[in-house]
């Protein structure tokens, strides 16, 4: 995106008052967007988001500056102000690296094979398969009252570069779908919602059937509008696979991120080669996966993508590291360096995180279950990583008695503290499955798959309105 | 390419290809931050972005496209797509761009002198923020985010029919994340200030406010479930009209995401001491707007008064629906959005009750201080709503233990009607443009699942 020249006067313009490495960030991407409401098209949109981040590390900290000028006059001016700030801020020692290795034989160069990539995509097309969907919902039961679908696609293409030698670029192309069905009674509204997606182009839409996801969501917002309030206490909860594993995202993984482990500020800090969940639990993050939503080429500061073993048979293995906090903890980059645009410095974040199957089985959980929750599926949640406290939402839920799903249960939230959950999980069973999400953090919204298999927790706090 | 030349050349060229008439909207600002932990600069950050939206009639329908590339040829490509989503758009009431009012209000949403403030002079204050926080209890072991930070924003809207409004905003910002420890327990909370003049920043108060709320938390365990009074302090109070704020806005009835609709106009939703104001130009504010994002001068009103729905948040298409005047609640997010709604200043119009007296009659009951999972745990079409919270008990009518591992659930509708006192203790939030402030208030009853 940048020539040679112009990257090397930045990255030297950069280094001039001292500063370890200089790295360069710049993004060309394309979205497109297409909203219905109720079955009619209401919004599209289209457009191009296109700037440049620059970071100078000196020691462990760093200075970041972003425009979106990148006009070799206003990137000398950027590197040189940061510069700036290096020496009179950072207190930087000054250690002009004679030569940036820019020479380097190899290039990296990455790019997604796309089979149909978003600018091919005729609008109509979208506009015919998001209008089956709704007509689908609509179909399944006259309490459906409102729909809402839309279609997302994203073109990143990015250039990294930094001081050490790294040249690379990457051209990465997600697509997704969301459908959301609204089913009204009286004063009464709930909502059923499905939203897969994956890093690939339209081709999406053959692997999944909208009509079916439709039909599925127009399910459980008309069994969760007839289903009573959920009772509160603490209870035996299982949850189910997919979008369930957001227990494990929120209430575990969060605080295996470095941006809180090297400031000791995770319950999880100093803990690897400890027990930190039950034998049973086994975890990785992978963004190796080919196709999947939270997969990567290269990480957003050049690093390899790898599957880093987090927990194994309950034992702690690995942090999820980014090189900046690497430093500041003294441990190499685990490819986790992510950032939602040029407008962020990356921090270390998920990428397909995933609680690995076990030795149960989904029938053999539930028959073990005198009385409980069943939370089959989840809606979001969060986690404050200092004190691992969490909570989520449980968007299709029933009540477990004597050993069987009983009447479906609604306004569900589960709270506790992701360390005591880990250690209380019980069962996992052997139905992995994973679902998409977008994940907000310190460097932005970033796209993540969360996934795991039946999983059942001892007690948990279950808040209800009954 | 300027603003100027690129806006001159768009709209040269989408009347050849056949559009209408035409809206550029630009947006973009400059900041800087610095954030401080144990002693150094962490991170020190300096931004600048623009970008432009384009809108524009083609064949009866509305379409948009946006760039952060302002050079000659992104033109064609932002027309074309423009032309392309304009031609899938389905709904039978189109969006129809503004030729602009008569007069807007006057506001000052700028100071230069925020300038003066140089960047040695913020990080000075960060640090001596920071420090003045760990100096103030041994049991502060951490600020986790301490950061100083200035920003400033820019929008101008300019249409074919010869509108041309422009609007600029600067703001200066304190933050601090105190993490204190006893007995193995960790505890955390924040605080903030936000103003246009240093003069009336003190990092001492950020930072004892911050720490002593932490504190406050230490020794927190959870309580019995029931059904019981429930205080939200000022700061908890605005984090749940934010959640719900949406039910106001008219679009969203329209579609039949909200409960509320024109229909219900005059109807009593809420106690009768509630007035839930909706101010353009608004005095606690630091985001005073004089126009929207379609370029309607804002107004004040209120939402709710004395219990009474008043009206509903409207942009021109929404009111087109219901046969009314927009209200001047446009709202986009940036260059790169479309048109939708948003409050521009919303706040509940405070009593004379102190925060004191506002609890004072509540034997048993609970104060809600922090509430997490906000959006996972909220229903904004039902109003159902069951968040994750921490607090303090109330006993005899004041504030007792602290109490964490507990939920609070209701519906926001009922709420609204059960809000037995309004406190004084507004305080605002304002982020640019609009903002939104909330006083403490008392519900007479919600449900507290603990142990």
């Amino acid at each position: 995106m940048l020539d040679k020249q112009l990257v090397y006067d930045v990255l030297t313009a950069a280094l001039s008052t001292g500063g370890d490495l200089a790295e360069i960030f710049m993004e060309n991407t394309v979205k497109d967007s297409i909203t219905m409401t109720n079955g009619l098209i209401e919004k599209a949109n289209w457009g191009v988001d296109y700037g440049l981040g620059l970071r100078i590390i000196t020691g462990t900290n760093a200075v970041y500056a972003y425009t979106n000028n990148t006009s070799r006059a206003s990137l000398l001016k950027l590197a040189s102000d940061a510069a700036q700030a290096v020496k009179t801020s950072l207190k930087g020692e000054i250690n002009i690296k004679g030569v940036i290795t820019l020479d380097r034989s190899e290039r990296l160069r990455y790019a997604d094979t796309i089979a149909i990539p978003p600018e091919k995509v005729v609008k109509k097309d979208i506009v015919e398969r998001l209008r089956a969907a709704s007509a689908a919902s609509y179909a399944y039961d006259p309490l459906i009252t409102q729909t809402a679908n839309s279609y997302n696609a994203v073109t990143q293409d990015v250039f990294i570069a930094n001081s050490n030698g790294l040249w690379a670029e990457d051209r990465r192309v997600r697509t997704r779908v969301f459908i959301e069905s609204v089913a009204t009674q009286g004063n009464e509204k709930q909502t059923g919602r499905e939203t897969p997606g994956a890093k690939c182009g339209y081709e999406l839409m053959d692997k999944i059937d909208v009509e079916q996801l439709g039909k599925n969501t127009a399910e459980i917002a008309v069994t969760m509008l007839k289903a009573d309030y959920c009772p509160s206490g603490r209870m035996p909860v299982i949850i189910d696979n997919a979008f369930g594993g957001v227990i494990f995202h929120e209430a575990c993984a969060h605080s295996l991120e470095a941006t809180s482990i090297a400031k000791k500020a995770s319950v999880f800090t100093d803990k690897l080669g400890e027990r930190i969940a039950a034998p049973c639990v086994n975890a990785v993050d992978d963004g190796t996966l080919p196709g999947e939503w939270g997969s990567l080429n290269i990480d957003d500061e050049g690093g390899t993508i790898r599957r880093t073993t987090l927990i194994e048979n309950g034992i702690l293995k690995s942090y999820l590291v980014d090189y900046l906090n690497g430093l500041r903890m003294g441990v190499p980059s685990t490819g986790s360096g992510r950032r939602e645009s040029y407008r962020f410095a990356p921090t270390s974040r998920m990428t397909n995180t995933y609680i690995l199957n076990g030795s149960d089985t989904t029938d053999g959980i539930i028959n073990d279950t005198p009385y409980g929750l069943y939370a089959k599926k989840m809606g979001g949640g969060s986690v404050d990583p200092a004190s691992g406290d969490f909570n989520f939402a449980v968007l299709e839920g029933y009540l477990i008695r004597d050993g069987k799903i009983a009447e479906p249960v609604r306004g569900a939230t589960l709270i506790g503290k992701g360390h005591e959950v880990l250690m209380n999980i019980d069962k996992v069973a052997d139905n992995f499955d994973a679902a998409q999400g977008m994940c907000g953090s310190l460097s932005g919204s970033v796209p993540t798959n969360v996934g795991q298999p039946m999983i059942r927790v001892k007690e948990l706090t279950v808040g209800g309105r009954k | 390419m300027t603003f100027q030349a690129f806006k001159t050349e768009i709209f040269a060229q989408a009347k050849t290809k056949g559009f209408t008439d035409c809206e550029l909207f630009q947006s973009g600002g400059s900041s800087f931050s610095v954030r401080v932990f144990n002693g150094e600069i962490t991170e020190y950050k300096n931004t600048s972005s623009e970008g432009v939206g384009f809108r524009g009639t083609y064949e009866g329908k509305v379409g948009y496209a946006y760039s952060e590339i302002m050079a000659p040829e992104i033109i064609d490509p932002l027309l074309s797509n423009a032309a392309a989503n304009a031609g899938i758009i389905e709904e039978k009431e189109v969006e129809t761009l503004y030729p602009g009012d008569e007069a807007y209000p006057e506001v000052n949403t700028f100071n230069p002198g925020l300038d003066d403030t140089d960047a040695a002079q913020k990080i000075e204050w960060a640090l001596e923020m920071e420090k003045y926080a760990k100096s103030l209890d041994p049991r502060v072991k951490i600020a986790d985010y301490c950061t100083v930070a200035t920003g400033e924003s820019f929008m101008s809207i300019a249409n074919s029919y010869g509108l041309d409004l422009s609007h600029k905003n600067n703001m200066a910002m304190a933050y601090l994340v105190a993490r204190v420890e006893e007995d193995g327990i960790t505890k955390s909370a924040s605080d903030f200030w936000t103003g246009r003049d240093f003069a009336e920043f003190d990092y001492k108060k950020t930072a004892e406010k911050a720490v002593n709320k932490a504190l406050s938390y230490l020794g927190a365990s959870s309580m019995e479930s029931g059904d019981f009074p429930v205080a939200f302090d000022n700061e908890s109070t605005r984090d749940l009209f934010q959640v719900f704020a949406g039910i106001f806005m008219a679009e969203n009835g329209q579609k039949g995401f909200s409960m509320f609709n024109k229909d219900r106009l005059g109807e009593a939703i809420a106690a009768p001491h509630i007035t839930l104001r909706d101010d353009g130009v608004c005095g606690y504010s630091l985001g005073s707007m004089a126009f929207d994002a379609e370029g309607v001068a804002t107004q004040q009103k209120a939402v709710i008064e004395n219990g009474v729905l008043k009206t509903l948040l409207y942009n021109i298409k929404s009111a087109a629906k219901d046969g009314v005047k927009s209200t001047g609640n446009a709202s986009k997010i940036g260059h790169g959005g479309a048109i939708t709604t948003n409050y521009t200043n919303l706040y509940l119009k405070p009593s004379q009750t102190s925060f004191g007296d506002l609890i004072k009659p509540i034997t048993k009951g609970v104060l809600i201080t922090e509430m997490a999972g906000l959006h996972s745990g909220a229903n904004p079409v039902s109003g159902d709503f069951s968040f994750s919270a921490d607090g303090f008990l109330i006993e005899n009518g004041a504030v007792g233990r602290p109490i964490e591992q507990i939920t609070v659930a209701g519906n926001f509708y009922e709420l609204l009607k059960n809000i037995e006192t309004v406190g004084s203790d507004l305080r605002f939030r304002s982020m640019g443009n609009g903002g939104m402030g909330m006083p403490s208030i008392l519900v007479s009853a919600l449900r507290i699942s603990g142990l």
